[in-house]
């Protein structure tokens, strides 16, 4: 049952406009790309890609740019056009009129929520595959070089993307309108970095107090670390290390307790 | 709680409460039993607490008291409500889906494997008068979002069907094919809960009436019972020229008049013969003579205003 709760997700976000726009960008930034990607061979035989009408790189140098500046696409303007996508998927079965249609059927409400949250999910991790996959592989497939470090980076993207998602999903179960959890997000996007860099940014001059810092502490700690995993993600693409493990098991803690919580206010929640 | 029953309430209360706002209570301690096999009716005004009764039986709102039981099993518990089919009043159907998606879609949700669904989607479509329909829902005008919503509270073959104002947008003739589907239902066991404010439509199908006012049970029984003797006699004449008229007022002073019709208050039986033996003697000659009965919509009126009681 939640297969089907999943697909109608999935087909819903085709008839909103915000979910029609990432998929219609997925498809054209790979369109975009492969069109201006020139692969060729030196006159000593050596394999070199450019840009139209830009320098030549060597394969290795051109692929990691390339990589790169799709992941941090992937990682700001995607985020941005995810949220926009995903917050109605997450609301629309729980209003009015609507609701009484779903929630009467004999889906447990656990299984419509995650559907719904899966679906959110398939449809942004689908459109970064697009986006970033399909250059990424047209690459590997002209050029022969490493895909390794940049589908790692990309999980690693879309696992920071879950984490919002989580957030947002808690921030929908309380909320009468898909604003609250869009509003919710952009908050969290501007704040988290700041709390990743709170003893930098807040503990000299803003918060003094050592009751203060421990709530900021704790607050650091509980949130999802979107921020540092974005870092990861880059830094796994350059040097193919993780550096701290810590962002990645504390946010899938955070992404673990939100959907348990989410789940029991969907089973507590009055229509 | 017995499981014979197919719904069953005890002391059901739910208050509504708000931040920032008074708590407003909907339902004031209702305990009701209704039978299977039978089509049970629903009445009261605009906020008497009829849809928050229906939604706290399909676990859609949880009681602030007392229990339910909904074909003898708890309504939260998700197998429970696999057997029920519900067309709410106020329904939003999803834009972006045609008839037969969004009825597989709720047919999934109901867990109704996909060959049922094969063959009972095209067949409930012909039944509800929107066989081959190929607009997507948000071209629906209200009536065809309503069978619709009756054929998509039918997919599950539910034991228990929860209508809530299921004429609501219909013409006369669809209204007629809905009170005909209803009582097929019921011959075939179905047990059907229906809210409805067209008291005529209830008075037709219906086999008990429960009657809520400010969130309690005021009344509960037949139509039949509720539509009574109003002690009143209405009798038909073959003509009413003044001449007739004068003679029945001289036989029963103050008499009330509906063109050719005459009707008569008299205290027993004997003094309605004795009435009648007197018009003939005049003469005056009489096509129909019979006993004046309240109708539900009368009845109900009395009631939530207080005449009645």
């Amino acid at each position: 049952m939640m297969g089907a709760v999943i697909r109608d997700t999935l087909r819903e976000s085709i008839f909103r406009k915000a979910g029609l726009v990432l998929i219609i960008f997925s498809l054209l930034v790979p369109i975009f790309l492969i069109g201006m990607i020139r692969v060729g061979h030196t006159a000593d035989g050596k394999l070199e890609v450019t840009m139209k009408d830009m320098h030549s790189l060597p394969t290795e140098v051109f692929a990691l740019s390339t990589f790169m500046g799709l992941l941090d696409v992937a990682n700001s303007f995607w985020v941005l056009m995810g949220v926009f996508a995903a917050a109605p998927l997450l609301m629309s079965f729980l209003e009015k009129g609507r609701a009484d249609l779903v929630i009467s059927k004999g889906t447990p409400r656990w299984q419509l929520f995650m559907g719904h949250y899966i679906g959110a999910l398939v449809l942004y991790a689908s459109s970064i595959f697009l986006m970033a996959g399909v250059p990424a592989v047209y690459l590997w497939a002209r050029t022969g070089v490493s895909l390794r470090h940049f589908l790692v980076a990309a999980c690693i993207s879309v696992f920071a993307f879950s984490a919002m998602l989580a957030l947002m999903s808690l921030a929908a179960m309380g909320a009468s309108h898909s604003a609250m959890p869009i509003f919710l997000a952009f908050v969290y996007t501007m704040f988290g970095p700041l709390l990743a860099q709170r003893k930098a940014t807040f503990y000299q001059d803003v918060i003094t107090s050592k009751w203060g810092q421990w709530l900021v502490d704790w607050l650091y700690r509980i949130l999802p670390k979107t921020s540092e995993l974005v870092m990861t993600s880059r830094k796994y693409l350059n040097a193919g290390v993780v550096d701290s493990w810590w962002p990645m098991w504390s946010t899938a803690l955070f992404v673990a307790g939100a959907l348990a919580l989410s789940c029991w206010l969907m089973h507590r929640k009055s229509f | 709680m017995s499981a014979e029953l197919a719904v069953q309430t005890q002391d059901l209360e739910m208050t509504y409460r708000e931040m920032w706002r008074k708590p407003a209570r909907a339902l004031a301690g209702v305990s009701l039993e209704v039978e299977r096999g039978v089509i049970f009716g629903l009445l009261g005004q605009n906020g008497a607490g009829k849809t928050t009764l229906v939604k706290l039986l399909l676990s859609l709102l949880r009681p602030t008291k007392g229990t339910a039981r909904v074909l003898g099993r708890d309504p939260f518990d998700a197998r429970t409500r696999r057997r029920i089919g519900y067309l709410p009043e106020q329904m939003r159907l999803p834009e972006y889906m045609k008839a037969h998606s969004f009825l597989r879609y709720m047919g999934e949700l109901n867990g109704v494997k996909s060959a049922t669904l094969n063959t009972r989607i095209p067949a409930l479509l012909e039944l509800v008068g929107l066989p081959g329909e190929k607009k997507v829902l948000s071209a629906y005008s209200k009536g065809m979002q309503q069978r619709l919503g009756l054929a998509q509270a039918l997919l599950n073959e539910p034991d228990l069907l929860f209508l809530d104002e299921p004429t609501e947008g219909l013409d006369p003739l669809g209204r007629k094919q809905v009170r005909d589907l209803l009582v097929s239902l019921r011959a075939g066991g179905k047990t059907i809960f229906l809210n409805s404010h067209l008291l005529s439509e209830i008075e037709l199908v219906c086999d008990r009436v429960v009657i809520l006012n400010r969130g309690a049970v005021v009344r509960q029984g037949t139509p039949a019972e509720f539509a009574k003797h109003t002690g009143e006699y209405r009798v038909r004449l073959a003509e009413a020229g003044d001449a007739v008229r004068a003679a029945v007022e001289s036989v029963v002073p103050g008499a009330r008049w509906e063109n050719s019709t005459v009707y008569l208050s008299p205290a027993n039986r004997a003094q309605l013969n004795a009435m009648i033996d007197r018009l003939r003697a005049v003469p005056v000659e009489i096509e129909t003579v019979e006993p004046v009965h309240s109708t539900l919509e009368e009845y109900f009126i009395q009631v939530v205003t207080g005449e009645g009681t």
